[in-house]
């Protein structure tokens, strides 16, 4: 029973109440209209393929921070999460829970060492680091085929979850909806390619940011005090204050490995820390990017909590449907100007991951694959906006398609830049004795695994005890592998480590 | 300070411990009980030391201070476990259990006790020893080097090494 409704609610794929109101209308307009005009103005900043994929190389902190942290949100951190909380209960927050480490780990495990690699190679793409750790291009290749599948998927579920904001709030039905919400976020990442990308995010995040605080401080009054909606919850259903919700302690744990040690493989963070100017400024990175987290997720725990207890309390009818947590509470509980902010800032959640997306997409068609076959493009840069449009369509269309074929892809996105991306780049860029095999290993049974494993899954010819997913069997297989397939071919080491990429790891 | 390959070696170690050990708890899964029930225990204190074990692999450096890293990072898996274990271990509460910041025990112990407690102390202990130990200016200078002194065609590797 909790397996479909997991599904759903991490897809984002039911309808939305409808949110036809002048003050929502009017936001969301003028939002729109803000995005627009920073897309106009990276587009005349954008004359290099390095301004187009790495943004010129020339990010400060602060914007990283912020960048990172929009990019990292969905708009599941402000329908699907609170609607799963709601659901599930505290078994959900498990999701969010391991950014108290995640953060602090992509610094030290991560970040000096992408960002040193930038300093000794040119480095446009994740894969390219992959290419210069195992000097191999069969290692890039792999890595590029996995993020293009797992980035597809990604892009149309976000691009129907935009399509679903985008008619709740003008009320123009699904189909077009969703290619209004394509065309918007297709023309400013074409034109001024992830710089304009990291411009919006920047104004995303601080959108999403202050919109969270504001509605877990409405969530928190509306609901009496954090003392009074646990008492309300105690007395009519226990278990949703449980540790672990209405998950085993299995599966709550499972959340928080597969959500906590994936998170070093996301490439759409990763790839971020080519683009900061200077390596000395990650002194403050985890700091900034936690608290930028922190205050963004307090909705995500605050509208689910303090719903179910609006429910239990009879405040409130019963949800038709978990996802209307977020849209229910604002309507009924918020100032229409707040509800409206927030409607704009799932949009901006949205729109700032899909960006990131469609970046890694296209860099994988223009840079990685030809790279890896030798035939590296003489015009990159034309070349990025011709895939991204492409790829934009691509998973626009399969968003039309909905429910099950966006499910199906949707699914394994995380799970599968974890499993195949975690252990050769991420353990990889900090073992000397990881080898190029065990590289190719791990992201070759990371790509069969969760691709098995969830088709298996989807289509019912295997059910999994209860706890266990896909993605989590996934991780651990590749990584056993990945030291396995090492340790067998232990003596080819230091004959795939070149002398530059050893100085960035020794440092 | 403590030697870089040994406590690198220890990452590693209780990298591939955590991993090997996440692997028993899911297999235990398919087992009927009562060998299914150390599962969550097992997963309790293996998926802490899986990331605490990535910590000290990506954080430990040769030559540099790491006892106030150590320390930080034994803190850390010992509030994550300790939390996991203890929610665990507790009894559910009752209607009228006292509550810890508005929120039962064991809600507490995970919100506030894996949740938060961890959160800034890993970053402050990130800025508070990275100019000793994760990167200054002659690391800079010393990677800087390494690139200008690096072949301008690297070497091919078996399957056609990248080189740019």
């Amino acid at each position: 029973m909790i397996g479909p409704l997991l599904l759903s609610l991490l897809l984002q794929s039911a309808a939305l109440p409808v949110l036809r109101q002048p003050v929502i209308v009017g936001v969301a307009l003028a939002y729109f209209a803000v995005v627009a005009a920073i897309g106009v103005f990276a587009s005349r900043r954008t004359r290099t393929v390095d301004d187009f994929f790495v943004a010129g190389r020339g990010l400060g902190l602060f914007t990283l921070a912020i960048a990172a942290m929009a990019s990292t949100l969905s708009g599941f951190a402000f329908i699907g999460g609170p609607g799963l909380v709601y659901s599930i209960g505290l078994g959900a927050v498990f999701i969010v829970l391991p950014a108290a480490l995640t953060n602090s780990m992509g610094a030290w495990v991560m970040a000096k060492r992408l960002r040193l690699l930038a300093e000794v190679r040119e480095m446009l793409t994740v894969p390219d680091a992959l290419a210069a750790r195992y000097d191999s291009r069969l290692v890039q290749g792999l890595a590029a085929v996995a993020m293009l599948v797992a980035v597809v998927g990604y892009m149309a579920t976000n691009f129907l979850a935009l399509g679903l904001v985008i008619d709740a709030i003008f009320g123009t039905g699904r189909a077009p909806a969703i290619w209004i919400g394509t065309a918007i976020v297709l023309a400013y990442s074409v034109s001024g390619g992830i710089l304009a990308g990291i411009w919006n995010d920047v104004f995303q995040g601080a959108l999403m940011a202050v919109a969270s605080v504001l509605v877990f401080w409405f969530a928190l009054e509306a609901g009496g005090g954090m003392a009074e909606i646990s008492r309300t919850l105690l007395a009519s259903e226990p278990e949703v204050l449980g540790p672990w919700g209405r998950l085993s302690p299995l599966a709550a744990l499972s959340f928080f490995f597969v959500f906590g040690m994936g998170a070093l493989g996301q490439p759409h963070v990763l790839h971020k820390f080519f683009m900061l100017r200077d390596p000395r400024q990650l002194k403050w990175y985890p700091l900034l990017m936690t608290a930028a987290l922190f205050v963004t997720l307090l909705l995500f725990v605050g509208v689910g909590v303090a719903m179910r207890a609006l429910v239990a309390s009879g405040a409130t009818p019963a949800l038709v449907s978990p996802d209307d947590a977020t849209p229910a509470f604002l309507l009924q509980f918020t100032p229409a100007p707040l509800a409206a902010l927030v409607f704009a800032s799932v949009a901006a959640a949205i729109m700032s991951t899909v960006n990131s997306f469609m970046s890694i997409g296209a860099a994988a068609c223009t840079h990685d694959l030809p790279v890896a076959f030798g035939r590296r493009l003489a015009n990159e840069l034309r070349w990025g906006r011709a895939w991204t449009v492409v790829l934009t369509v691509v998973a626009a269309a399969v968003a039309q398609a909905s429910g099950t074929l966006v499910a199906f892809l949707g699914i394994f996105g995380w799970g599968l830049f974890a499993s195949t991306l975690v252990p050769a780049l991420a353990i990889g860029l900090n073992w000397t004795g990881a080898t190029r095999a065990g590289a190719v290993a791990s992201i070759g049974t990371g790509l069969l695994t969760t691709l098995s494993l969830e088709t298996l899954a989807y289509v019912k010819l295997f059910t999994f005890p209860a706890g266990v997913t896909a993605s989590a069997i996934a991780l651990v297989a590749s990584l056993l592998v990945f030291f396995i397939v090492s340790w067998l071919t232990r003596a080819t080491a230091c004959t795939t480590l070149a002398p530059d990429v050893r100085a960035v790891m020794e440092v | 300070m403590i030697p870089r390959s040994r406590l690198s070696l220890l990452g590693l170690r209780l990298l591939v411990t955590g991993v090997v050990g996440m692997a028993a708890a899911y297999a235990s899964a398919f087992v009927d009980p009562p060998v299914a029930c150390i599962g969550p225990w097992l997963m309790a204190v293996m998926v802490p030391l899986t990331m605490v074990a990535t910590l000290l692999l990506g954080a430990v450096r040769s030559g540099r201070p790491s006892r106030a890293l150590v320390l930080a990072f034994a803190v850390v898996f010992t509030i994550v476990a300790g939390g996991f274990l203890l929610a665990l271990a507790l009894p559910v509460e009752s209607v009228d259990a006292p509550l810890v910041a508005g929120l039962p025990l064991r809600a507490a112990i995970i919100l506030l006790g894996v949740g938060v407690l961890p959160l800034f102390l890993l970053p402050l202990v990130y800025a508070a020893t990275f100019d000793a130990v994760t990167l200054d200016e002659g690391d800079l200078e010393r990677v800087r080097q390494a690139r200008r002194v690096r072949p301008d065609a690297p070497g091919q590797g078996p399957d056609g090494g990248a080189a740019r």
